[in-house]
């Protein structure tokens, strides 16, 4: 049998969502947009709460972890980092909702992982013992894409858009990990996916197509292949660039990175000059939805954003 | 027919290829050598083993070739190979457990060592200076404690196998 098709057998019993009265999602923050890209964190708590979703927190979470380098050194160490995770929110009683694709592949798959395999549960387990902890296998972990996606839904983002972006040539970056490997991400094809197209379409603002739409950021290989993560990088700006996007908008702290900071990196190396600014979904929600940009934190993206400001509002 | 076959060929090492093929999608012994891993991989351009030629190598046993070289150390780990495997088969999943094989002979890569020493310490892998005290007060988030998860992660990568390759 094929992998599909064992996994797609074995997905067969319907999932609910868990809620708590006033809460809809336990907030998973991860370890990179806290820290260094703020501005993500804010555009996404302030575009949730106009969308009227409710985040609890906790201090229990910590980093997810990385699903490129911890889960290649050492599976078993990588899934049960991830499971003690789960374990905070079985016991809050909320389902998981990542901002970061990073977060949430590790997340979801190690969830699945502990459902489809009753052995390595039971190993993951005896480890967390050691902490006082055990895995029961029943969280639901989602990305805000996801949640803004399915759950609001397009119609319904459209219907509260105050300031419709019209005139703006968006390029949708998806980044890997949101839709790979999708037999476990099941959120929409892994070559050619359309929501955040269509979430961008729903601000008025135009997503304009362009070749090797699922190309690798190339972030997972900044700390050990700096000169190839970069090239990988700069050959989504040509493409980007050339499909003449005013400018790119990101679901992940990682792409964000390589498309915001790493730009001028990308720019002296390859003397190159692109000036395509890079924005994370929530923040041109946020602007959407008639939040003032000087809330948001602007002022700490790398690569200008007064260009796309000035033509939207 | 009753051609000899060369000693050579008679080194097929069979353990390799066992250790993956218990988990679903990972039977090395599926691949028919069709070159569309390879073909759609944005670092194989980078590889001197390519993906297809580390599935081979994977069926023939053949770890010493993938220790030669860096190649697997190049996959960034789309998934790209995974998607489009004609076979089913998770190409990238194959690589990442041969990244983890290798680093456990050769050595772990220092950025990885630092990943884990620093989930050990603080529960998080990007540090909370004061600048980022500073700029999360002004735009008004709310502030971050010093050390997430109650040390527990520390527990737990003690507890596995990892902490030996960490520390060497
Ligand atoms: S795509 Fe699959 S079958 Fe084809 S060479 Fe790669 S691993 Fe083998
Ligand atoms: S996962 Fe690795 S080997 Fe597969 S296509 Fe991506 S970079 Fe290449």
């Amino acid at each position: 049998m094929l992998r599909k098709e064992i996994i797609n057998k074995e997905m067969g019993n319907q999932e609910i969502t868990k809620k708590q009265e006033n809460y809809d999602y336990l907030l998973f923050l991860g370890c990179l947009i806290p820290t260094s890209l703020p501005y993500m964190e804010i555009a996404a708590r302030k575009s949730l709460e106009i969308l009227n979703i409710k985040l609890k927190e906790t201090n229990d979470f910590a980093c997810c972890p990385d699903p490129v380098g911890i889960k290649a050194m050492d599976e078993i160490t990588w899934l049960s980092l991830g499971a003690r995770n789960l374990c905070v929110a079985q016991k809050i009683g909320l389902d998981i909702l990542t901002l970061c694709n990073g977060c949430y592949e590790t997340l979801k798959e190690t969830s699945h992982i502990l459902k489809e395999q009753k052995e390595t549960l039971e190993k993951v387990n005896k480890i967390l013992s050691s902490v006082n902890k055990e895995y029961k296998g029943n969280i639901i972990v989602k990305h805000i894409a996801e949640v803004l996606y399915k759950e609001v839904g397009t119609s319904k983002i459209s219907s509260v858009v105050k300031k419709p972006l019209k005139n703006l040539k968006v390029s949708a970056f998806y980044g890997c990990h949101v839709v790979r490997p999708s037999e476990i991400m099941e959120f929409d094809d892994p070559e050619n996916p359309k929501f955040l197209d269509e979430l961008i379409e729903a601000l008025g603002a135009e997503s304009v197509p362009r070749m090797r739409k699922m190309l690798c950021c190339g972030a997972p290989l900044l700390g050990v292949n700096m000169e190839l993560s970069l090239e990988m990088a700069k050959n989504n700006l040509d493409y980007i660039k050339a499909s003449g996007a005013d400018c790119i908008v990101t679901l992940c702290p990682f792409c964000q990175t390589q498309f915001d900071r790493n730009q001028a990196v990308i720019q002296r190396k390859f003397n190159l000059d692109y000036n395509l600014p890079a924005l994370y979904y929530p923040e041109l929600l946020c602007l959407a939805l008639g939040v003032e940009p000087e809330k948001l934190g602007f002022n700490l993206h790398r690569v200008k954003v007064d260009p796309i400001l000035e033509k939207i509002l | 027919m009753n051609d000899k076959v060369p000693d050579k060929l008679l080194k097929i090492d069979r353990s390799l290829a066992q250790k993956f093929i218990k988990t679903p999608g990972q039977n090395p012994y599926l691949c028919y050598q069709c070159n569309k891993c390879s073909c759609g991989c944005p670092a194989a351009h980078k590889m001197t083993l390519l993906p297809h030629q580390i599935m081979r190598a994977v069926q023939l046993g053949q770890m010493e070739m993938i220790l030669d070289n860096d190649s697997i150390f190049y996959c960034s780990f789309c998934h790209t190979c995974l998607e489009r495997c004609p076979q089913g088969i998770a190409v990238s999943e194959i690589i990442s457990k041969l990244k983890g094989m290798v680093a456990k002979i050769k050595g772990m890569p220092s950025a990885y060592k630092d990943e884990f020493k620093m989930i050990a310490e603080t529960g998080r892998t990007s540090p909370l200076t004061s600048a980022v005290r500073r700029r999360r007060e002004q735009l008004g988030l709310p502030s971050l404690s010093e050390t997430v998860g109650k040390g527990e992660a520390k527990k737990i990568i003690k507890k596995t196998e990892i902490i030996s390759y960490i520390e060497k």
